[in-house]
């Protein structure tokens, strides 16, 4: 081997060896920094995930008591004709919710956690009152009505409690999927330093050994580039793949879950309308709101995610019914306006046929939009927990590869 | 942060490569640009409500308070036979149009209540409209009466608006009301009472204000007024939207009594056995039927109607069957039907 002049030679095995120790420690550091930067995005977009989960859960939970609300107002209508069936859809509504509530309280922060287990409290007062409403109604005592405004009541502090629980839950998503965003730096650092580190050594090695290439380290070179440019493509893949979900299917999945909330609200408000003949103006109020909060909402899905166009068909279907009960009641048969909020047809218009299409459609959509988010989270999640291995793998890679690459020129000092 | 620490040579292979780490690490920044937020939560709207706009109540002159609040105008005499009613008459006119249009409560047990398995709204005030219905359209003319269900704030409003013929609904006849409405003779007797537990030993009005204890009635009526005089002073009142929210405020422990027309305390007896009147009425509540201020001719009406039925002890039957007979009442503190007072001049 011939020397060069320039570098004395008794320096050679020393820089040689600070060259071995820089290049393993580039891949090490390749190895960890890529690993713990892959894991800080992973995990922050399974924290999303996860609150993603949470808030479908918690708008379960809201539509299950509103429902149950809206099952209960209708059936108090009804007295004694009560209709088994609709006491049976009541009972397993407050049962859903009240395990939803148990299971939202595990996965929740500790400050909701606290909300949610007063929710579930207050869901047994209010279930409390539903009954007491109904013992008296069926005994044709007036003051049921009161217990049944006083159940609406609480059901109505409930909901509150359960949206303050949504929009912190909303909001825990929107962190976790800006903390991702933020989590990948270390890999391009670490990739580019292992990077720098190898395409000096070759030169150096080129120039001091006027030889073109150094196998193990050219290769160590390509291999750290590859995982440059695939990790950094898959490290954004998944991202857009997470923030598409978000403003995506979750969007769109919490949109409906609103309609639907607020569609069994107005439901509710429609039946205590009847029930406090003459008192009911203010419901009436709640209906319009609750409604404008359907269309409003509906709204926004059809057109941004073209998501609910037919549920706000329904919806406006079932609006039309609705104020033709209104008509009724306000000319004074209020016995007629009953018959037809209830499930009987006038003129071919139906409230409650139309009232079943929107839930049924809402419930359809909020299904398949919650699972697919849910499968692009889980998308993200996979290609992210590949790519934390591929990293692990080429950083010790690179090491070896780098240290085999300086043994090459290090044997002919021994 | 930017990674851009690539190697500066002047050789042209390591410029190109560093002019590629850069565009890389653009790559990165355009990658994690942008949150992820979801839309902001749906906020309805409801068109501006209408609001009445409201007038102070006017005041009765000191004038005005000489006379009885209980007396009306005198009856029609002879009173017209259903179906002749005098030509322009507001009678014709309800005969012609075929309904007569009612504002009732429907919550009221024994006055005016609805009976959740048949839907049919019955009690004392239901009755007395029902005799004027009959005088007016004669038999089978209860069926031309079109109910309309109204809180007590509706009361004078809708005879005012004439969105109704006649309102009966425990409605005290006073001198301020008179200045916005009409009224016919007094057709029951009430009296502010307070209703109690029945193993309260609570006894009176006097028992609750030395025992400090809470009393619940209904926000804007003269009911809390009542009780919130000085001589009351000691009591802890819970005030409730409605009448019946008292009711559920001392079944749920919220309140040791409620205190309001005793009609309507009755009429909660009836509901909770576990409740009782106790003590004397402490103030006179006057029901009569109110009618629209420029309609003296239906009060006439009326008021022959109640007299005919105050003969004829229909009156009688009327009270008997809904406060007695419910076992709302024991037969002895019914009071006796009132001896109408038509000295009011007419307008």
């Amino acid at each position: 081997m011939r020397r060069s002049f320039s570098v004395r030679s008794a320096d050679t095995p020393a820089k040689l060896q600070l060259a071995t120790a820089v290049t393993v420690l580039a891949g090490i550091a390749l190895a960890i920094g890529g690993w713990y930067a892959i894991d800080r995005r992973d995990t922050a977009i399974d924290d999303a995930a996860a609150a993603a989960r949470q808030l479908i859960q918690v708008q379960d939970v809201r539509v299950q008591v509103v429902q149950a609300d809206s099952l209960a107002s209708n059936a108090y209508l009804q007295a004694g004709q009560e209709d088994p069936a609709v006491r049976a859809a009541y009972d397993e509504r407050l049962g859903e919710a009240s395990s939803g509530l148990v299971a939202a309280a595990r996965a929740a922060t500790l400050e909701d956690a606290a909300t949610l287990e007063s929710v579930n409290r207050d869901l047994a007062a209010y279930a409390g009152l539903v009954e007491q409403a109904r013992a008296n109604n069926r005994q044709g005592f007036p003051v049921g009505a009161a217990y049944q405004r006083e159940a609406r009541q609480l059901a109505s502090e409930l909901v509150v409690s359960l949206r303050t629980v949504e929009q912190s839950t909303r909001q825990r998503v929107e962190d976790s999927m800006e903390r991702a965003s933020r989590s990948s730096w270390l890999l391009v650092l670490t990739a580019v330093a292992a990077l720098a580190v190898l395409l000096l050594g070759s030169w150096w090695l080129a120039r001091r050994w006027r030889r073109l290439i150094n196998v193990p380290i050219a290769l160590a070179a390509l291999i750290t580039f590859v995982v440059l440019v695939f990790g950094v493509g898959v490290n954004a893949s998944a991202m857009s793949t997470a923030r598409d979900a978000v403003r995506g299917e979750l969007s769109a999945a919490d949109l409906v879950a609103q309609a639907r909330a607020a569609g069994f609200d107005a439901r509710a408000s429609e039946a205590l309308t009847l029930i406090n003949r003459g008192n009911g103006a203010a419901y009436e109020q709640q209906w319009q709101l609750s409604a404008s909060v359907v269309e409003l909402a509906l709204e926004q899905a059809c057109d941004r995610h073209d998501v609910g166009c037919g549920t706000l068909d329904d919806h406006l279907a079932y609006a039309d019914g609705h104020r033709l009960v209104r008509e009724l009641d306000d000319a004074g048969d209020w016995d007629g306006a009953v018959r037809l909020a209830t499930g009987g047809a006038l003129d071919g218009v139906d409230p409650s046929r139309d009232f079943e299409r929107f839930a049924a459609s809402s419930s359809t959509h909020l299904a398949e939009q919650s699972a697919a988010a849910g499968a692009a989270f889980d998308e993200a999640d996979d290609s992210l927990g590949r790519l934390r291995v591929l990293v692990v793998v080429a950083g010790l890679a690179v090491a070896v590869l780098g240290a085999a690459g300086y043994a090459q020129r290090l044997r002919e000092y021994r | 942060m930017t990674p851009r620490t690539a190697p500066q040579r002047s050789r042209p292979l390591t410029v190109r490569f560093a002019a590629a780490l850069v565009a890389l690490g653009s790559l990165v920044v355009a990658a994690c640009g942008g949150g992820a937020a979801l839309p902001d939560e749906v906020q309805g709207s409801i068109a501006e409500a209408t609001t009445t706009p409201t007038t102070a109540a006017p005041e009765c002159t000191p004038e005005q308070q000489q006379q009885s609040a209980v007396a009306t105008y005198a009856p029609l005499d002879p009173l017209p036979e259903p179906g002749a009613m005098p030509a322009g008459s507001t009678m014709a006119e309800i005969v012609e149009r075929g309904q007569l249009r009612v504002g009732v409560s429907a919550d009221t047990l024994l006055f005016g209540a609805r009976d959740p398995l048949s839907g049919v709204i019955e009690g004392v005030d239901i009755e007395v409209l029902r005799l004027v219905a009959r005088a007016l359209f004669g038999e089978g003319g209860e069926d031309r009466i079109v109910y309309r269900v109204i809180t007590y704030a509706q009361r004078l409003p809708a005879l005012e608006a004439g969105d109704v013929d006649l309102v009966a609904h425990t409605m005290t006849i006073n001198c301020r009301r008179w200045l916005r409405i009409g009224f016919s003779s007094v057709y029951y007797q009430a009296g502010q009472k307070v209703l109690v537990k029945t193993d309260s030993g609570f006894d009176s009005v006097d028992d609750l204000v030395a025992a400090g204890a809470r009393v619940c009635a209904p926000e804007g009526s003269t009911n809390i007024d009542e009780i919130q005089k000085p001589k009351y002073a000691g009591i802890v009142v819970v005030p409730k939207p409605d009448i019946t929210d008292c009711l559920v405020a001392m079944q749920r422990g919220q309140a040791d009594a409620t205190t309001g027309d005793d009609t309507v305390l009755a009429g909660f007896a009836v509901q909770d056995p576990s409740v009782e009147l106790v003590g004397e009425a402490f103030t006179e509540e006057p029901y009569g039927i109110g009618a629209n201020r420029d309609d003296v001719d239906l009060v006439q009406f009326v008021n022959g109607v109640l007299d005919r039925a105050r003969t004829d002890g229909e009156l009688d039957r009327i009270m008997r069957t809904w406060l007695v007979d419910t076992g709302a009442l024991d037969e002895a503190d019914v009071p006796p039907v009132p001896a109408p007072d038509h000295s009011r001049p007419l307008p």
